[in-house]
């Protein structure tokens, strides 16, 4: 045999192991689509493959019920994404661009953050929003992810901040302009990379977020997609079919925002775990 | 120019403006709530929330109470199993699944093999545990259906203590979607092809070269991949909320579950911020505990 036919076996059985690998991580999404385009009597039918004719009422079903949560959702998202990434650019930039007393200690304070489980915290966070009188708002969703989403995004800004040479914040000084004015029309410029993966980080953590807004949101009409589906699981005994087209809906604002930003989608998960 | 405005024109206030905002954030959602929960820890604190509950300190009492409560101590029992077996899992499964897709060894295929599996990330959290519960469903599930093929009797995996654990082990079937694997595969990636090349020169072969380098080489990443696997499944617990409620009887509870419901249908928050900081205690030990076993290592 020769070198070139061994590769070609080799890349063979590689794909093929990997085809396998992903068709298994594939069942629940595949039993989620077929699903979806079923009625109760072919649901008590058959789970495993499609039953035609396909039952498109579900999605129209399911958009009904599910859309305001998903609404909901993009709403937290956006709002506190925004928030985290904002946050994040100015304390970063502030630790990585200037001398000052107590830098140190500050940062410390900080970080030190990313080692408390939220779980420590959860019974008093409640109290804290219950005594705010924020029970039941979109502020007690909001205000604790700036607090405690920004954390990490600080301490990757700081880090590419700090690896900017500082001549070119020199060559891109411009006169009389305040530190605040530096800040937004040269710091964020110089740092728009590592912004871009704070705010890929801090939307898939709030998107995916369920103990807390579980605890601290009461009212239908402010609930996010976790807990909307969760009730929609609860009432939806009698047409099976249209959960699962709502799970698919609920997928898609996530699915869409993936596709657009594949490449740097992919290159936050990694650098967000290895920080 | 005066003292006192000379003394204020030499410290620039900037960057104490740009932290300020982080800071009352974090003392009103972060520090404030860590200290109380410690505090409290050690406080009978029941009742409702600014009504006129109990609130006297008893010491230690709420740990050693919970030392002799059999659902706190099952809960933990649990936990180590999901523990260990999630180790043993995220330690072999990703791993292998990022040497075959680094193996390809072309950029643009490896590519969107990772996109493939990572994709299936953009569905909630919620939506994954509420399709696992169907496939299990005694009545409808996908399992059931599978095994009516065969005519094989129906199985209640989700009902029967003895199964249950292992039922929710195995969803995610083959464990290899997301972060894990991306992590392992830019290990693979760092490691000096030059090092591969020189053992293939030496007749090594690839099997061999796997274990004289890539794992060896992988070794941070498995120490990182072991402590985010451990703290995670001492920490979550949204998935067997959702999924059994920590049941049939305890036998799936977990130590965040138990808490939560202390919390939040018994309203004994001390005996709840208790459980958390023993949770935190672990949570550190077991950190702690991987950074001496790897350091360990690194000597021999």
């Amino acid at each position: 045999m020769t070198a070139k036919s061994v590769k070609k076996i080799k890349l063979v059985i590689l794909n093929t192991v990997l085809a396998i690998f992903l068709l298994f991580t594939l069942v629940p999404v595949y039993v989620m689509v077929v699903n979806s385009f079923k009625t109760q009597n072919q649901l008590l039918d058959n789970v495993l493959y499609f039953s035609f004719p396909l039952y498109f009422k579900n999605y129209a079903d399911a958009f009904n019920r599910i859309f305001p949560y998903i609404w909901n959702s993009i709403t937290v998202a956006v709002v506190s994404t925004v928030g985290i990434t904002f946050i994040a650019a100015l304390t970063g930039y502030a630790f990585g661009h200037f001398e000052f007393r107590g830098k140190r200690i500050l940062f410390t304070l900080i970080i030190v953050n990313m080692m408390i489980p939220s779980i420590l915290t959860l019974v008093p966070s409640y109290l804290v929003v219950v005594r705010l009188k924020l029970y039941n708002t979109q502020f007690a969703l909001l205000l604790p992810y700036l607090a405690t989403g920004s954390v990490m995004g600080i301490y990757l800004v700081r880090g590419f901040v700090e690896q900017i040479p500082k001549t070119i914040f020199e060559a891109a000084k411009i006169d009389g302009i305040n530190e605040f004015q530096s800040f937004v029309y040269i710091g964020v410029p110089l740092v728009k990379t590592i912004l871009t993966t704070v705010s890929i980080l801090a939307l898939l953590n709030v998107w995916n977020d369920i103990v807390w807004p579980m605890l601290v949101l009461d009212s239908d009409a402010i609930k996010t997609i976790p807990l909307g589906l969760l009730e929609f699981n609860q009432q939806q005994g009698a047409n099976k079919g249209a959960l699962f087209a709502g799970y698919i809906l609920s997928s898609i604002p996530l699915l869409i925002y993936f596709i657009l930003n594949l490449r740097s989608f992919m290159d936050s998960l990694v650098e967000g775990a290895i920080k | 120019m005066s003292k006192e405005k000379k003394f204020f024109k030499k410290i620039n206030f900037a960057p104490y403006i740009m932290i300020l905002p982080i800071m009352v954030l974090l003392a009103i959602f972060a520090f404030y709530p860590i200290v109380l929960s410690i505090v409290k820890s050690m406080f009978r604190w029941s009742g409702t929330f600014g009504g006129d509950g109990i609130n006297t300190f008893v010491g230690f009492n709420n740990f050693i109470d919970l030392f002799k409560d059999e659902i706190f101590l099952q809960s933990w029992g649990n936990t180590l199993f999901f523990v260990v077996t999630g180790a043993v899992i995220n330690l072999i499964f990703p791993f292998l699944c990022a040497l075959l897709i680094f193996s390809i060894g072309n950029e643009k295929i490896s590519y969107r093999w990772r996109v493939a599996f990572v994709a299936p990330m953009v569905v909630p959290s919620m939506v994954i545990f509420l399709l696992w519960q169907f496939i299990y469903d005694v009545d409808m599930g996908v399992v059931n259906n599978v095994l009516a093929l065969f005519g094989a009797k129906k199985v209640d995996l989700l009902g029967n203590p003895d199964s249950v654990k292992w039922a929710i082990r195995f969803m995610g079937f083959p464990w290899v979607g997301g972060t894990y694997l991306l992590i392992y595969i830019a290990g693979l990636s760092g490691i000096d092809n030059s090092l591969r090349e020189a053992a293939r020169i030496d007749g090594a072969s690839p099997l061999r070269r796997i274990f004289a380098i890539d794992i060896p080489l992988s070794k941070p990443q498995f120490k990182m991949i072991l402590t985010l696997s451990i703290i995670g499944e001492i920490q979550d617990f949204v998935k067997i909320q959702t999924i059994t409620e920590g049941g049939p009887g305890y036998s799936s509870y977990l130590p965040g579950l138990y808490m939560y419901k202390v919390a939040f249908d018994a309203n004994e928050y001390g005996k709840a911020c208790a459980i958390g900081v023993t949770m935190l205690v672990v949570m550190l030990f077991a950190s702690f505990l991987m950074n001496v076993i790897f350091k360990k290592e690194d000597i021999d």
